[in-house]
């Protein structure tokens, strides 16, 4: 077994690893604000596996694809994050904006 | 066994967590489990790839990312309309 092969199994699974504690986390906290914060430990998860398949093949059609997948999930995973909790907010409040309580709260901490 | 069929193996197991937190919670909590289960589906499809050495494979898991983006995000735009 090459070294190449001993870093791509050590990269495949520490990303699945990564992935399985997200999914436990998910299971297990309550609010839809708590979960949120499971979904960066998956996202390092898949870009590992991602690393790990171009250690693997290097630079080939599959690296290549597996790459920008990579990307495609760098870049949607914050967006769904963001989301869901602006839509959490709205669907709980009507809007995703500080109430004045909540903005008096803040004031008085403030100070 | 193949380790990437065995790490295959293994991020199937992980819908499981996913499936019980969607079930047992409200909707607005549900909808984090939705975004992992969709991120679990892609590197899936990615380990599949390796452990077949199946080309075609890698390009579902490319369509994957897209589409679960998008439709996330069209989910979660009705979720925060629908009061």
């Amino acid at each position: 077994m090459s070294a190449r092969h001993v870093a791509a199994e050590a990269l495949l699974f520490s990303g699945v690893a990564f992935i399985l504690i997200a999914c436990v986390g998910v299971a297990v906290s309550g609010s839809a604000y708590d979960r949120l914060h499971f979904t960066s430990p998956a996202l390092l998860g898949a870009l590992l596996v991602s690393v790990a398949v171009v250690v693997q093949e290097s630079f080939s059609l599959i690296g290549d694809k597996a790459l920008l997948v990579a990307v495609l999930l760098l870049l949607g995973s914050p967006l769904i994050t963001h989301a869901t909790a602006r839509a959490t907010r709205i669907h709980e409040h009507g809007d995703w904006r500080l109430r004045p309580d909540e903005e008096e709260e803040l004031d008085v901490e403030a100070r | 066994m193949n380790p990437w069929l065995l790490a295959s193996f293994l991020l199937v197991c992980g819908m499981v967590p996913c499936l019980v937190g969607a079930l047992r919670s409200d909707e607005a909590a549900g909808l984090p489990a939705l975004g992992l289960a969709g991120i679990l589906a892609v590197v899936t499809l990615l380990t599949l790839t390796e452990a077949f050495h199946r080309e075609p494979f890698i390009d579902l898991a490319v369509v994957l990312a897209a589409l679960s983006l998008g439709g996330s995000l069209a989910f979660i735009r009705f979720f925060a309309r629908r009061r």
